[in-house]
C-alpha cells in the first residue's frame, strides 16, 4: 500500500489527483437494473467454514448470501458512521494539528467517497429487500446496523476527547475491505455479477485512498503531546478494537429475528431453518470460531491481521488484544494478499 | 559579487539592507524579506539566490544587527516598521505594492505592515514566525511557553550582546542543530554581531502585554510556514489564527526552525505559488 509523506505537498496533491481523476459514478458504472441474481453466491465459502458438516448446495448458497448481506451492512454501516463523525474525528484533528491544504483536500475526498460507497451498498441491500419481498427497515432488523448506537456515541467521544480510536477502526475496515474482494476474485462466476462489481468498484477506490487513514494516525503520532495524548496512543488501537467487537457481537445475535421473515421469502425461510444448528454449539466454541475461523466475520471481530494495521500498532507502542497476535502469526496469507493489492494498484 | 550592503540615510539614521545589483524590473513583484534573531539580512541569501531572477528583492537589516549604532529608543516595533516603510518608499516609491516574507521576529514588523500598509501589502508568508499579538495569545499554550523560556533569559541583565558574543562558537554549534549557521559565509557578515538582536528581544518583550489587548483581523493573504522540528514555535491549531486572519493558509514542511537555509527550492516554490495566487486575487 502506499501511503504518502505527509508534509510532502506534490506527493499528496498527485495522491488526490489520482483519486479524483479515476473515481466511478454510482449510476452510471453498475449494472443495478440487472438486479440481483439469487442463484449465484455473494461470498464464497466451504462447509468446513461452520461447525455442521452435511451443508448441501442449497444451504451453502442461502449461507453465502446472508455472509455477503452482512459484509455489505457492516462496510456500509461504517462509512455512514464516519460520515456522521466528521466533526469529532477529522474536524477536530485538522485544527489542532494544520499540515496543508493538499491534506485537507484529500480529507475532503475521502469524505465523499466513504459517502458515496455508503449509498452504493445501501442501493445492493434495497435492492435485495426488493428482490426478497421484504421492506429495508426489516432487512435491517437481521443486519448489522450502527446507527447512533452506543458504541458509535464512544468512538465520537474519544474524538472529541482527542482519541484517534475512530481511524484505528477505519483503518482496519479499509484494510479489510480490500481484503473481501481479493477473496471474491477467483469465485468471480459463481458470484452474483452485480455483488461482485461493487465490491470490485469498492475496492479499486478503498486501495487508492486507504493509506489516508494511516495518513491521519501518523499525523496524530508525530504532533500529538503531552500526557493525554500518550495515554490515547497507548489504549485507542484497544479501545477500537473493543468496540468493534463489542459491536459485531451484539449485532450478530440478531440473526435470531430472521424468523420473522420466514413467510415472506424462501431466503428466510431457509434461513431461519439453518441458524440455529449452526450456532448449536457451546458459546466457547462459538466464539472461537468466530474469532478464527468464520470467513469474513473473523476479519472483523480480528483486524491485527493486516501488515499495514499492526505495523502502524507497533509504531503508537500501543495496546492490543492479546487474542491476536497469535493470530498473526498462523495468518500470513492476508499478508501475501497485501502484496498482491500492492501490485495491482501499482 | 551578486548583491552588496548598501545603507540609505533616512532623516535621522542610517538603515542598511542588502542590495542586489541586478536590474531592478518594475514589472517583477517586490519581495521584502525580514529576518530574525539571531540572524541578519544575509540569512536570506540562499532563498534570495532562488528568488532573484523573478522578484525585486529588498532585504534590510532589522535592528542593531548591521547597526549597531541605531539608539535604543528605535528598537521598537512600530518604529521599526516606519523604517521598513521608508526603505520600501524611498527605493521603489510611495505607492509601490511588495511583498512580505518573516522569519522569527521578523513576524512581528510583518505583522505591523499588514495594517500600516494594508492596501499595499499584498501578502505575508510567516516563516516559523508570527504576529506579536498573535504570540502573546499563544503563550497561553502550555506547549509554546514551555519552548519560550529563552525569552526570560535574554531579560537578564548578564545576557547581554557583549557576553553573549564571547560564548557565540559555543552558541553557533549548539543552533547548528536546529539548521542555524548553515547560509554560506559571506563577505558582508559578521556573525558574531547577529547577537545584538537580544537587545530586540528585550524591546519587544515590554510591548507584549499591551500586544495582548490587541485584537485586529487582518484580510491581507497569509501564508504560515511552519517546521515539524522547531524548538521555539509550537505548530498553533488553525483555529488560533482565525481570531487574527481572515484569509490564511498553513504549511507544514520537515526540518528546524531555519528552513529557509535548507528548503530553499521547496520554498521558493511555494512562496512562488502564493505570491502568484494572491496577487491574481488581490488585482
Amino acid at each position: 500500500m502506499f501511503i504518502p509523506n505527509l508534509y510532502n505537498h506534490d506527493q499528496l496533491a498527485n495522491y488526490l489527483k489520482r483519486q479524483q481523476e479515476l473515481a466511478w459514478d454510482l449510476e452510471k458504472d453498475f449494472p443495478w437494473s440487472d438486479g440481483i441474481d439469487l442463484a449465484k453466491d455473494f461470498v464464497a465459502l466451504s462447509p468446513g467454514d461452520f461447525s455442521l458438516r452435511s451443508l448441501d448446495q442449497k444451504d451453502m448458497l442461502v449461507l453465502s448470501q446472508y455472509v455477503g448481506l452482512m459484509i455489505n451492512s457492516t462496510i456500509c454501516e461504517m462509512e455512514k458512521a464516519l460520515d456522521r463523525s466528521q466533526e469529532q474525528c477529522w474536524n477536530n484533528i485538522m485544527d489542532r494539528f494544520p499540515t496543508n491544504p493538499e491534506m485537507i483536500n484529500l480529507g475532503h475526498e475521502f469524505f465523499i467517497e466513504e459517502h458515496k460507497h455508503s449509498l452504493a451498498f445501501e442501493k445492493y441491500l434495497d435492492q435485495f429487500a426488493l428482490q426478497t419481498n421484504v421492506t429495508r427497515d426489516e432487512l435491517n432488523e437481521v443486519l448489522p446496523i450502527f446507527d447512533h448506537s452506543k458504541i458509535e456515541k464512544l468512538i465520537r467521544l474519544n474524538g472529541l476527547a482527542g482519541g484517534m480510536a475512530m481511524w484505528w477502526v477505519v483503518a482496519a475496515v479499509e484494510e479489510e475491505s480490500i481484503a473481501v474482494y481479493q477473496s471474491l476474485v477467483p469465485h468471480k462466476n459463481k458470484t452474483d455479477p452485480l455483488f461482485f462489481e461493487l465490491h470490485k468498484k469498492h475496492f479499486l477506490e478503498e486501495s487508492r485512498h486507504a493509506g489516508y487513514a494511516f495518513l491521519m494516525l501518523e499525523l496524530y503520532r508525530s504532533r500529538a503531546q503531552g500526557d493525554i495524548s500518550g495515554l490515547f496512543k497507548k489504549t485507542d488501537f484497544l479501545i477500537s478494537e473493543i468496540l468493534q467487537i463489542a459491536w459485531i457481537m451484539g449485532e450478530l445475535i440478531k440473526s435470531r429475528k430472521i424468523q420473522k421473515l420466514r413467510s415472506r421469502h424462501p431466503f428466510y425461510e431457509h434461513l431461519s431453518r439453518l441458524l440455529p444448528l449452526l450456532v448449536n454449539e457451546s458459546p466457547w466454541r462459538l466464539m472461537k470460531r468466530l474469532f478464527n475461523k468464520t470467513p469474513y466475520i473473523s476479519l472483523i471481530l480480528n483486524p491485527q491481521r493486516n501488515k499495514h494495521l499492526v505495523k502502524a500498532v507497533d509504531e503508537f507502542g500501543a495496546w492490543r488484544l492479546p487474542h491476536s497476535v497469535k493470530i498473526l502469526d498462523q495468518e500470513i496469507s492476508l499478508d501475501d494478499l497485501g502484496e498482491q493489492i500492492d501490485g495491482e494498484v501499482a | 559579487m551578486d548583491y552588496v550592503k548598501k545603507w540609505l540615510q533616512l532623516r535621522n539614521v542610517s538603515i542598511p539592507y542588502i542590495h542586489f545589483n541586478q536590474q531592478q524590473d518594475p514589472a517583477r513583484p517586490l519581495l521584502v524579506l525580514l529576518h530574525g534573531f539571531p540572524d541578519d539580512a544575509s540569512a536570506w541569501l540562499p532563498l534570495a539566490e532562488k528568488l532573484k531572477d523573478k522578484f525585486n528583492l529588498l532585504i534590510p537589516y532589522i535592528g542593531r544587527v548591521g547597526n549597531p549604532k541605531l539608539p535604543k529608543s528605535r528598537l521598537k516595533v512600530s518604529r521599526l516598521t516606519m523604517d521598513v516603510i521608508d526603505l520600501v518608499n524611498s527605493l521603489y516609491g510611495n505607492e509601490s505594492h511588495f511583498f512580505v516574507i518573516a522569519h522569527d521576529l521578523g513576524g512581528a514588523i510583518a505583522r505591523e505592515l499588514e495594517f500600516l500598509l494594508s492596501g499595499r501589502v499584498r501578502g505575508v508568508s510567516y516563516i516559523n514566525s508570527m504576529g506579536m499579538d498573535v504570540f502573546s495569545h499563544r503563550l497561553k499554550d502550555r506547549a509554546q511557553l514551555k519552548k519560550s523560556y529563552y525569552m526570560i533569559l535574554f531579560q537578564m541583565p548578564f545576557f547581554n550582546p557583549s557576553v553573549v558574543q564571547r560564548f557565540h562558537k559555543r552558541l553557533e554549534k549548539r543552533l547548528s542543530k536546529f539548521g542555524w549557521g548553515e547560509q554560506p559565509s559571506l563577505e558582508i557578515q559578521d556573525k558574531k554581531n547577529v547577537w545584538q538582536g537580544i537587545e530586540l528581544y528585550r524591546s519587544f518583550l515590554k510591548e507584549l502585554p499591551g500586544m495582548f489587548k490587541q485584537k485586529r483581523k487582518s484580510s491581507v493573504p497569509c501564508l504560515f510556514l511552519f517546521s515539524t522540528k522547531d524548538p521555539f514555535i509550537n505548530i498553533p491549531p488553525q483555529s488560533a489564527l482565525d481570531p487574527y486572519y481572515n484569509n490564511f493558509k498553513i504549511r507544514v514542511l520537515e526540518g528546524g526552525h531555519w528552513i529557509q537555509l535548507k528548503e530553499t527550492t521547496i520554498l521558493a516554490n511555494l512562496l512562488e505559488n502564493f505570491i502568484y495566487d494572491s496577487g491574481k486575487r488581490s488585482v
